[in-house]
């Protein structure tokens, strides 16, 4: 008996074909510290709470014409539990028939997700964890629609690359994030040949002992430097860096220009339908995180409708070849890389109101595609 | 007395429409710069006219006294009097009107409500909306068949094209395509819908007969990869021969020979190439390129590029009064 071989026939038996229910989960935290909006000692305004559920609904609504055109019933699922109930969540999800799981939450809780689930005949997406170490994990029924830190890393060095801002002098936080953040700049601007200066750590604190850790003028200077790149993943300091630092030098990274899958007011390729859609049905402005979820919805949706029997390995296998032909209103159509499972995509590096360019930045090819200039490429992908 | 001097005015009015036409001045609409170009024959600039937000498809009336500009920032269907060279008038739409028709006996308008999907139908004598045809999400492209029956519409967001009854403002049918489809053309002869698909880089061919599709094509300029090819804009020939095609981001108009389906010349255009029109006499292309800000004229009887020029921020559509 080698129930790993008969598994995958006896659900293609049992899975429902079109004319039935497509039935998707959405699993996200009840209060996720990626989202808080007291994040820090002061109190900041962010922005409104990030209920990415809203997003889900809306890639549903955006979709229903055709799914009923061809007889498809999306019904949606969702779930927001306490960290400690993920995994329990997630299995009573799937055993109530959620064949697709969206999943919004940090990356420990993909993991643990992920681990829990990866025997079954599920598509998981992880949509909102940057992590590059989900992605060399190589979970063989996962993929992922939110960028990577490598795609919004390779957004960045590509624009410095083309501003001749060669000279990066990066400092960093105390959290274990912000070294992953920098790491992975660091690996990115490596590919690049630009220059890191020196990283240097910043500490939340006003100790005359440690000036050279928490004064920015002291921090920020004894060294020449084109370009800081602030890795603060919880916005702890970063937004005292700019017009604080000892050269009059531009900020990016946390703070400053920032790296992210979609912005509000990006106008180009419909992108304002889509801002717009999502302001009428919220009544807030969409976040980095609902695109996001909007796009993990909407590729399970396009795919089921495409493949011509809706089982998940199947799905993946579909999302994960040339075949797939997302519109993600960023003006080139997406699909996901068959080595990581990665959405393919335009990063945009935007201030607070505006977008200053869409990588990949003119003038960087590729020999298949220009979108794998961003992220992890196949010749130097390996899973773990 | 009062009356007379009144229809003497009007018929003063009515001899002066009529001169207006053949002017050959070439209108475009700028969808930033919240204007629409006038130039002259001779390409310089004839006037600006200041329209309501966002101005983006045109079109003339039958007798061309008359052009029409849907701006979608001020939920409006401008119309501007071609003889003044003036916005004379506003016809309220839903939110974010992109492109419309005039029905074949030119008494209504159908337009797509881009951030409302919705079809309306507009009667322009009164300017109410008579009927609202609900569609996938950002409709876009609309076009009538050549016997009126139906209203062919695109959803950008629903891949689909959806096909209205027009007796019934219902949709009849749905007909799934590429990604992104944006606009058409019907040939001459009633019988193919030709569809744009922006972001699966394809054209579907649709048997207006059958309703179903009958060719998908894709032209890929030299140098090009097919994920560069977005085409947008497409116009015919009177006699149906030729189709000209923008290809978007690829930067070039493809002419495409509509019966053989073969592309007859690849021309460099500008950046982001996005409307066509044709002169009259069909001697002309023009084509307005999105993201250079300018138009490039074409000389269709060796297909090549005559001129590029600058326009203002955001050039979306080109018609030529001639």
């Amino acid at each position: 008996m080698r129930p790993c071989h008969l598994l995958p026939v006896l659900a293609l038996l049992a899975f429902p074909v079109l004319g039935d229910v497509l039935k998707i989960g959405h699993l996200s935290l009840l209060k996720d510290p990626r989202y808080g909006q007291d994040w820090g000692y002061a109190r900041l305004i962010t922005p409104p709470p990030v209920i990415t559920a809203d997003a889900a609904r809306m890639a549903v609504s955006d979709l229903q014409f055709t799914t009923d055109a061809v007889g498809l019933s999306v019904k949606l699922d969702t779930q927001a539990v306490t960290s400690a109930d993920v995994v329990a969540a997630a299995q009573k999800m799937v055993a109530a028939g959620d064949d697709y799981l969206v999943l919004d939450l940090p990356a420990d809780g993909v993991k643990s997700v992920a681990d829990a689930l990866k025997d079954q005949p599920v598509l998981l997406v992880n949509a909102t964890s940057p992590e590059d170490s989900l992605r060399t994990a190589c979970y063989p029924n996962m993929v992922h629609s939110g960028p990577s830190r490598r795609q919004e890393m390779d957004a960045f060095t590509q624009y410095l690359r083309s501003m001749n801002w060669t000279d990066v002098l990066i400092l960093e936080g105390e959290h274990p994030d912000d070294a992953g953040l920098s790491d992975a700049f660091a690996a990115s601007a490596e590919r690049l040949r630009l220059s890191i200066v020196d990283r240097r750590p910043f500490t939340l604190a006003n100790d005359p002992q440690n000036r050279e850790g928490n004064n920015i003028r002291l921090l920020t200077g004894d060294i020449d430097y084109d370009v800081i790149f602030v890795a603060d993943t919880r916005g702890e300091f970063g937004r005292f860096i700019p017009y604080a630092s000892l050269l009059p030098r531009p900020v990016i990274g946390s703070i400053g220009l920032v790296a992210a899958p979609w912005h509000w007011a990006y106008e180009r390729d419909g992108a304002t339908q889509v801002s717009s859609r999502f302001d009428k049905l919220t009544g807030r402005k969409i976040q980095p995180a609902d695109w996001d979820v909007w796009i993990a919805v909407k590729s399970i949706i396009t795919s089921v409708m495409k493949v011509p029997q809706p089982y998940p390995p199947l799905v993946r296998g579909f999302m994960t070849s040339n075949k797939l032909k997302l519109d993600g209103s960023k003006g080139v159509t997406l699909n996901y890389r068959a080595w990581d499972g990665q959405l393919r995509q335009p990063i945009l590096l935007g201030t607070s109101d505006a977008v200053i360019v869409v990588a990949p930045v003119q003038g960087f090819s590729h020999q298949t595609n220009t979108l794998d200039t961003l992220g992890t490429d196949e010749a130097e992908f390996a899973c773990d | 007395m009062k009356r007379i001097f009144l229809a003497i005015l009007l018929s003063l009015g009515l001899t002066q429409a009529a001169l207006a036409a053949d002017t050959g001045l070439i209108f475009i609409s700028l969808e930033r710069g919240n204007q629409v170009v006038v130039l002259n024959p001779d390409l310089t600039v004839n006037t600006k006219i200041d329209t309501s937000r966002r101005p983006r498809d045109m079109h003339f009336n039958k007798d061309h006294t008359l052009l029409y500009v849907a701006c979608g920032d001020d939920d409006t269907i401008d119309v501007i009097d071609v003889a003044t060279l003036t916005d004379i008038d506003a016809i309220p739409t839903g939110p974010s009107p992109e492109m419309f028709q005039f029905s074949p006996d030119e008494t209504q308008i159908f337009v797509s409500n881009e951030e409302d999907s919705v079809m309306e139908v507009i009667d322009i004598a009164t300017k109410t909306v008579v009927d609202r045809v609900p569609t996938g999400a950002e409709p876009e492209g609309v076009i009538n068949s050549v016997d009126g029956k139906y209203i062919f519409v695109t959803s950008e967001v629903a891949d689909m094209v959806h096909v209205i009854d027009r007796s019934k403002a219902a949709v009849l049918k749905n007909i799934i395509v590429g990604t992104r489809p944006r606009r058409f053309v019907v040939t001459p002869d009633g019988a193919e819908l030709w569809v744009s698909d922006e972001l699966s880089s394809e054209i579907h061919v649709i048997d207006i007969a059958t309703l179903t599709i009958k060719d998908d094509l894709t032209f890929v300029p030299p140098g090009f990869r097919a994920e560069d090819v977005t085409p947008v804009g497409m116009t015919i020939t009177k006699d149906g021969s030729k189709i000209l095609i923008t290809l978007g981001r690829a930067n070039n108009l493809a002419i495409v020979d509509a019966k053989t389906r073969q592309v007859l010349q690849y021309v460099l255009v500008g950046s982001r190439a996005w409307d066509v029109d044709l002169s009259r006499d069909e001697k002309t292309a023009y084509v307005t390129n999105g993201l250079s800000d300018d138009i490039t004229i074409i000389d269709m009887e060796s297909m090549t590029p005559i001129q590029s020029l600058s326009v203002g921020r955001t050039p979306h559509s080109i018609r030529v009064d001639d």
